[in-house]
């Protein structure tokens, strides 16, 4: 409500300048300046979701017979709801809706509309009447939760909303297209597991990113004090920092939100570049193809290049100093990330794996845990058993994932058989069909690579970074059963030359 | 022939929802597997088994666990499974690398090492050994005044099925069950041997290769022929390359005539079986029937069926490949086969390096190629034996300079000479390093590097002692 009242009201505070109010971001615990959520939607709303005005939702009984409630939300900008008024739930007649094709349903409630109130809708939003029960036990007790506690119920709320296809829009934005077959190909697998999974694999960290525009700079401060369920989230405007953006500079910028907000790193995004690559990925066809997740790769490869250029940071990584480059060039490291190639790298990987495990193919992925072991040594064989996680199968079809399903315990390990990825090949091949190859990842390796491509990337320390592909070698961390060639070539090689191999094809020859 | 005369030629064309289910409905549909397989049978399953890589490089596993039950349940005594890969690679290695060996042990199968390189690995041979078990293990057969050398698992066995996925084929246009019989063989007497003056005008080499298949395929017929033709490799094939796509027709063509089964899997695929020398060929020489007419078809309706896949490409300036300008000469088949194999292959795993070698490459290949674009600034490369002496007294083959008081002659050093009739391809990605660089060529010596761990030089060498008849 509070924030339908500020939009009401946004032009009379347009000229003034003067914003005070405090609102909550709808279906979240984040409270924010009103003009921060005005502006979200207002940029947000018409590229993901509709850029035409006027909504009406309704609400309809679980089993589709009978319309509940009809609300119209009138909207002067598409996405800037800014009254709605409650219609009389009979004002359209039908006898059934037929959820999977709105249009008609669109076109006789735009006619009715038309007639009695004398407006045109842009978009429906059908809720059952199920959906509003979750959201309303969502949004309970919703201003307590901490920031993990909250995405972790959001990616439930929308994994459940969708798994049970209670919430329909007409006509479907690319955004809600995307999240109904993500879901539908996670086969089960829920949203919220994979966010605690990542969480759960990031090291603390305490950064905060400035997504610039020309309109309204937004600066966030995220933080993870110790592992587990502890991520703060904050929003701000310069304004809100006390910080005059006129005629500062990005570094400057960059360096006074360091000192307020005490973060160890800022970040430097323009907000166009981000929404331009979400765009993309949520224009991704299901199911999804190999070659468009090389192209989303290269994208974001090329944005990581352009230090300086599309994204900034403080302080500056020492990675890029020029001298610290030379002297580990002298021993045949040449590790210039503003030369990763971001083309052959994509295309190295979508050729590795169409000629490795072919255009049709299952492969098994076994996560587990041995950091909780002494040391995190366990010998090759018990470590399956003992620090198994998670196991998931992929099964790729013309060089699109079809499928992802979920592989229990029980089915891998079954009693009196060894436990090795040769055996469970065959277990799961009996059930599955052919299972190209059974990769087994352990989350300290996990955890490694996030920290030394997120976290720690900017650091000069060479050295420390080949420790990753040291970690691939170690069986208990990382092992393909059967030995496909780029991982015979690995194991066989001295991580020196193997680094030197790599590096040719991962950073482009040329300085200039 | 006895074939022909004992049986009613029959194909059955299956359309499901997987290979398996066609391949059971389609077996069903002949009459059943016990119609081909009796009690106490070794039963011999020949597959598509070309390289270490995923499908549809070689066959579906999941068909060949379907066919090795279904002759288990019929009561075969013994099921090998087994064929020559390509050139220089050993069936241990592709075993492997995929997994083979114990998985065709887990469906009660026995993958045959139709090499040996199962002992490649064992120490203690010296020659008498290695006599005793070449003997033990091949034997030479005569066909047509030729000598073949094949497994003698493959002619002990009982039955003989063929089981062979259908990708496009540069040369036969689709690899069909004809061309792949032609892997019961080692890769050395494959090899066409350059003979006679008009070898490269007259392309004997395919006609002795189609000549080659034919005998090869007379000296144990399929009891049981499938072409799977469920999913199709098109485009550039039959192994994956950067511009293979694969298709799914659903379809799968199994009969007892190898030759009807082609004949038949032509016709839905497209292809005039009268163009087909290989089929009509073996028609000719009465090893099948290619006349469809006379073949009872059984289960989906020929004329309903209409596959329309793309072709492999016809000529080799077709493959784009950036920076490279492709002269073509008089051109044999077995010249074409390899210089489509090799710029395929350079397409797909020199992305980079493509882009960093010099703009100015002329590939030149066949009998008296035209000349490079640029003779002075061009890396030129002489692509097989017809190539390399054709071009001897070619200009671009010395460089002149020039000064006021004398002429100097310099041999070219853009030049590179891939040798051979025809050239092999893992001796050319080797020389292609050497001359670019492996710098110039970061992805292809990843590649190079990545073959070399599955083929190491020491078991090579022991593959082609091994293979000396």
């Amino acid at each position: 409500m509070k924030i339908l009242k500020y939009n009401s009201n946004i032009e009379l505070f347009e000229e003034s300048k003067e914003l005070k109010e405090r609102v909550r971001i709808p279906l979240s615990p984040i409270e924010t300046d009103g003009n921060i959520v005005y502006y979200l939607f207002e940029l947000l709303y018409p590229i993901f979701i509709n850029d035409q005005q006027n909504i009406l939702d309704i609400v309809i009984s679980d089993n589709e017979d009978e319309i509940l409630k009809l609300i119209l939300y009138e909207t002067k900008k598409a996405g800037v709801h800014e009254s709605f008024q409650i219609l009389q739930k009979d004002l359209i007649k039908i006898k059934n809706i037929d959820l999977d094709n709105l249009n008609d349903f669109f076109n006789v409630a735009q006619s009715v509309l038309m007639k009695k109130n004398n407006i045109r809708i842009s978009s429906l939003r059908i809720f059952k009447n199920k959906a509003i029960e979750y959201i309303n036990n969502f949004c309970k007790g919703l201003e307590d939760l901490n920031f993990y506690e909250f995405v972790q119920h959001f990616l439930d709320l929308i994994h459940t909303i969708f798994e049970q296809k209670i919430f329909y829009i007409y006509p479907e934005p690319n955004i809600y297209k995307f999240l109904k077959k993500l879901i539908l190909s996670l086969n089960g697998i829920k949203l919220n597991n994979l966010f605690e999974f990542l969480e759960e694999n990031l090291a603390p960290f305490n950064v905060s990113i400035i997504l610039n525009s020309e309109k309204l700079i937004l600066i966030l401060k995220i933080q993870k004090i110790k592992s587990g369920s502890d991520l703060t989230f904050k929003l701000y405007t310069p304004r809100n920092l006390g910080i005059n953006v006129n005629g500062i500079s990005k570094k400057r910028l960059m360096n006074l939100i360091k000192i307020k907000l005490k973060a160890e790193k800022v970040y430097f995004f323009n907000q166009k570049h981000l929404i331009s690559l979400l765009s993309y990925i949520f224009e991704l066809e299901f199911p999804l193809k190999i070659e468009n997740l090389k192209f989303i790769l290269q994208k974001v490869l090329f944005g990581f290049r352009s230090f300086e250029n599309h994204w900034d940071m403080v302080p500056q990584p020492k990675i890029y100093n020029p001298l610290r480059r030379f002297l580990i060039r002298l021993f045949g490291i040449n590790l210039n990330l503003k030369k990763i190639s971001h083309w052959a790298i994509p295309e190295l990987i979508y050729s590795s794996i169409n000629s490795n495990f072919g255009l049709n193919s299952k492969s098994l992925l076994i996560l587990t845990n041995i950091s909780k072991y002494k040391n995190g040594k366990l010998r090759e064989l018990d470590s399956l058993n003992k620090a198994f996680r998670n196991a998931l199968l992929i099964e790729i079809e013309n060089s699109r994932i079809i499928k992802i399903i979920s592989i229990k315990r029980n089915e891998l390990f079954i009693n009196g058989t060894p436990n090795n990825l040769q055996t469970i090949k065959l277990q799961i091949s009996e059930k599955f069909g052919f299972i190209s190859s059974v990769i087994k990842i352990d989350s300290l390796l996990i955890n490694e690579i996030i920290n030394k491509s997120v976290s720690t990337f900017s650091k000069f320390k060479p050295f420390s970074k080949l420790k990753v592909i040291k970690m691939f070698k170690n069986k208990n961390l990382f092992s393909i059963y059967p030995e496909i060639p780029p991982y015979k070539l690995m194991m066989g090689k001295r991580i020196k030359s193997l680094t030197k191999l790599i590096l040719r094809v991962f950073i482009d020859k040329h300085e200039f | 022939m006895d074939l022909i005369d004992s049986e009613p030629v029959e194909v059955a064309i299956v359309k499901g929802e997987t290979p398996k289910e066609n391949l059971l409905n389609g077996i069903e549909k002949l009459g059943g597997i016990s119609k081909y397989i009796n009690n106490g049978d070794q039963v011999f399953i020949k597959f598509n088994l070309t390289l270490p890589c995923g499908f549809p490089t070689n066959t579906n596993f999941d068909v060949i666990e379907t066919i090795v039950k279904a002759c288990k349940k019929a009561g075969a005594k013994k099921v090998y499974l087994g064929s020559f890969p390509f050139k220089g690679v050993t069936i241990k290695a592709i075993s492997d690398i995929l997994g083979l060996k114990k998985y065709f042990e887990s469906v009660e199968g026995e993958l045959a090492f139709l090499d040996n390189s199962n002992y490649f690995y064992m120490k203690g041979f010296d020659s008498k050994k290695l006599k005793v078990i070449k003997n033990r293990s091949f034997s030479k057969v005569e066909v047509n005044n030729k000598t073949f050398i094949v497994p003698k698992v493959i002619l002990d066995s009982d039955k003989f099925i063929s089981v062979n996925q259908v990708n496009v084929d540069p040369l036969f246009k689709l690899r069909l069950s004809l061309l792949s019989s032609y892997s019961i063989i080692p890769n050395r007497f494959q090899e066409i041997l350059k003979k006679g003056e008009n070898f490269q005008s007259n392309d004997q080499y395919k006609q002795d290769l189609i000549s080659n298949i034919i005998d090869v395929f007379s000296i144990k017929k399929p009891n049981l022929v499938i072409n799977d033709l469920f999913y199709v490799l098109e485009n550039a094939g039959p192994f994956i390359y950067k511009d293979s796509n694969l298709t799914k027709t659903g379809i799968m063509v199994l009969g007892n005539d190898a030759v009807a089964v082609d004949a038949v899997t032509s016709k839905i695929m497209n292809l005039d079986i009268k163009k087909s020398d290989l089929i009509l060929k073996a028609e000719e020489k009465g090893l099948g029937l290619a006349d469809l007419s006379k073949i009872k078809i059984i289960g989906e309706n020929i004329k309903n069926i209409d596959l329309i896949i793309k072709k492999c490409a016809k000529k080799l300036d077709e493959i784009k490949l950036q920076n490279f300008s492709i002269k073509t000469g008089n051109l044999c088949s077995g010249c074409f086969k390899q210089a489509y194999h090799l710029l395929n292959l350079m397409k797909t795993n020199m992305t980079k390096d493509l882009k960093y070698i010099t703009p100015n490459n002329s590939f030149l290949i066949g009998d008296d190629p035209p000349d490079p674009n640029n003779i002075s600034k061009d890396n030129i490369i002489l692509f097989g034996d017809c190539a390399i002496s054709s071009t001897r007294k070619k200009k671009f083959k010395v460089i002149i300079k020039e000064s006021k008081k004398k002429r100097k002659y310099k041999a070219n050093k853009k030049l590179l000479k891939l040798s051979g009739c025809p050239p092999d391809i893992f001796k050319c990605i080797k020389l292609l390093l050497n001359f670019y660089g492996k710098r110039d060529l970061p992805m292809l010596n990843l590649y190079s590097e990545t073959v070399a761990s599955y083929t190491p030089e020491k078991i090579t060498k022991k593959l082609r002692i091994w293979e000396v008849g």
